[in-house]
């Protein structure tokens, strides 16, 4: 036997350590305690129904340079405080330090009453108000879109139908060919009967979201993670990251029921979002009127959003000013690892600040 | 080795781990236990949070499905490497060679792979006492659900028969899902044995328990993300999801039934007011849309054009 080469000795030291390490950690592990969903110090300058949109203030009290304020909508599965997960992992503190005036979107925990809200609600609806409250706040006709993952779908939902009010869009991890060959979801969604799912459950719980997606590394992800966390469990700051990351991943709103039949249906069913097809409050959505600049970033490691479901936006939008970014990293990394708060922030102020 | 010095390395060896156990087990306030007897230590109790942990991972809300049953597939994956210490720290202690304790390892995850292959494995919640039956097939209360309701109770009838075929649906469908995902598992087995039998020429050897681990878990994720992407795997996870929602559907609707008896208000009377409502709203929406003075933003740099598209409207 060559593949393994074990002594009595290192397995014995093996189990000692990992011992040990799981008896002194426990109490680390204890003494997490509470922890804040998000860090920067932010204002409330809209509500309406469940969402409430929020503007942060800089922590070092740098002002805002560009005059187009910058609306990030984030996606509906997950909450949006992973943008400000901590204090040195906060995209929004590294937007802010790019001299932006940042405002997010956050959706909120939908319940039953919210099972009749549509895509056409949330995006001509609640993102168009939001909008409309910073051009007032602002005195200005436009503002900087940001959209992340499905929040990014929306955003290019939204610039579609409405050009006029966007000047410049940014997309993160977004997906917009749905059918590549190495997208999981997609693939496994195309027997399930959403209308009949929907149907039966009103909204679709967040639990099962999370399930479904630990399920896309389920060995890793359910297992070999936990395992892991043992080797980090004696020191307060790592466990303390650790659970951070574990908070957010665990904490998903259910999803309104309408807006995830026509989000799947639509966009990961059939893929229409690239077809042109895709049709919200009886107008149809042609990527091509995305005649803005547009940056594009995308994780090259992003099981959830692979780049080849990304990437193809460059074809499908009407602008000559498209930049794209890749990030080395996966779909979390992109916004809380250290390299990505050297890179992905800067690069987007970078990028605003030369558009005006 | 000559067969006396082995003897011999196998006695030193015997002597080393009773003492070494001793000092584990007063570390760890242990019982009294001799060499190579089940030791649960730290580890066995990190084996119980992990189950609660993933207990909780799964969800348990009310609206959820019960997903309780599908996590067990998983939970191993963690247990595995819990488990596999305890194979290979006991193995030792009995002077096993590494080959035995491998191979003793690869059969107990061969078993309970194979478990789930012939359905003994794993099942749904409630009913699978007929489902694992062979004689399921005179499974008295499909016999009877397959009967049309008649007489005053005629409706009734047929909701609970109808309830109870989609119940015996979702299991077999389940059944078929889990027999899918054990021989995924079983094939793991098989790539792992033979990379620990034959290694590429290039492959560093797996010098401590966590890379044995890891490079079971690596083997795993790339059978199991092979397999996910077939069309094989797209239908079974298609149909025990369709099977599932189907009976909540059934479900729902029983339960609606019996609030409508009592007067109650019934999940569908809600769910009509909560759409009447959103229509309701965005037709009001619209038309503040509609009498909204659009108002110009007038910024110093603001041109003569959008000035007068604003004195326009």
């Amino acid at each position: 036997m060559i593949g393994i080469q074990l002594s009595p000795e290192k397995i014995f030291k093996e189990v000692t350590n990992f011992n040990t390490k799981l008896a002194e950690g426990i109490k680390n592990l204890r003494q997490v305690g509470d922890l804040p969903s998000g860090v920067t110090e932010k204002e409330a300058v809209y509500k309406e129904d469940k969402l409430v949109l929020y503007h942060y203030k800089s922590p070092t009290g740098k002002k805002a340079t560009n005059k187009t304020p910058l609306l990030i909508s984030y996606a509906l599965v997950n909450r949006p405080y992973m943008t400000d997960l901590q204090e040195n992992r906060s995209m929004i503190r590294g937007l802010l330090e790019t001299g932006q005036d940042v405002y997010l979107i956050d959706w909120g925990y939908p319940d039953r009453s919210d099972r009749y809200v549509t895509m056409d609600d949330y995006i001509n609806g609640y993102i168009d108000r939001c909008v409309d409250v910073l051009c007032e706040r602002h005195n200005v006709d436009k503002v900087n879109l940001l959209g992340i993952c499905q929040g990014g779908a929306f955003s290019l939902c939204y610039t579609s139908l409405h050009p006029e009010k966007i000047a410049n869009l940014i997309t993160m991890v977004t997906p917009v060919d749905f059918h590549t060959a190495d997208n999981m979801l997609a693939h496994w969604i195309q027997n399930i009967d959403v209308d009949l799912l929907v149907d039966s459950l009103g909204n679709v719980p967040g639990d099962m979201m999370n399930w479904t997606f630990l399920n896309l590394k389920p060995y890793r992800l359910i297992g070999q993670k936990y395992i892991d966390m043992v080797e980090i469990l004696d020191n307060p700051q790592q466990i303390h990251n650790f659970m951070y990351m574990e908070k957010w991943i665990f904490d998903s709103p259910d999803q309104a029921g309408e807006a995830y039949r026509q989000f799947v249906n639509d966009f990961y069913k059939h893929n229409r979002l690239i077809k042109g097809e895709v049709e919200l409050g009886g107008q149809k959505v042609d990527l091509k009127n995305i005649t803005v600049p547009v940056l594009n970033i995308y994780a090259n490691d992003d099981h959830l959003v692979p780049p080849s479901a990304s990437k193809p936006l460059k074809q499908y939008v009407g602008t000559k000013d498209y930049t794209e970014l890749s990030f080395k990293g996966g779909h979390i990394g992109i916004y809380v690892s250290s390299s990505a708060q050297r890179e992905v922030p800067p690069s987007i102020g970078k990028w605003l600040n030369e558009r005006g | 080795m000559s067969t006396a010095s082995a003897q011999d390395w196998l006695k030193g060896q015997q002597q080393y781990w009773d003492s070494w156990f001793d000092q584990q087990r007063k570390f760890f306030g242990g019982e009294s236990q001799g060499a190579g007897a089940s030791f649960a230590g730290p580890q066995g109790q990190w084996a119980e949070l992990l189950k609660v942990w993933q207990s909780a991972v799964s969800g348990t809300g009310q609206n959820a499905p019960d997903l309780g049953a599908f996590q067990q597939q998983f939970t191993k994956a963690g247990e595995t490497y819990l488990n596999m210490m305890q194979q290979f720290y006991q193995g030792t202690g009995q002077a096993k060679t590494l080959e035995q304790m491998t191979k003793e390892w690869a059969e107990s995850l061969q078993k309970f792979f194979s478990g789930a292959v012939d359905g003994k494995g794993f099942s749904a919640n409630g009913f699978s006492g007929f489902a694992k039956d062979p004689l399921s097939a005179v499974d008295p209360l499909n016999f009877f659900a397959s009967f049309p309701g008649i007489g005053y109770t005629r409706e009734k009838q047929e909701q609970l028969s109808h309830l109870y075929q989609q119940w015996s649906e979702f299991e077999a469908k389940f059944r078929e899902y889990n027999n899918s995902m054990g021989k995924v598992g079983l094939e793991a087995v098989q790539k792992f044995q033979a990379y620990v039998a034959n290694p590429p020429q290039d492959a560093a050897p797996l010098t401590s328990l966590k890379e044995v681990y890891a490079k079971w878990v690596d083997i795993c994720e790339e059978i199991y993300a092979k397999y996910a992407m077939t069309e094989e795997y797209t239908t079974v996870y298609g149909e025990v999801v369709n099977a599932l929602m189907g009976f909540k559907k059934q479900q729902s609707k029983m339960l609606d039934d019996a609030m409508d008896q009592l007067n109650l208000p019934t999940r569908a009377e809600v769910d009509s007011l909560h759409e009447r409502l959103h229509a309701l709203r965005r037709e009001v929406a619209a038309l503040k849309a509609e009498l909204k003075p659009k108002a110009p933003k007038v910024k110093p740099d603001a041109t003569k054009d959008t000035t007068k598209q604003g004195k326009k409207s």
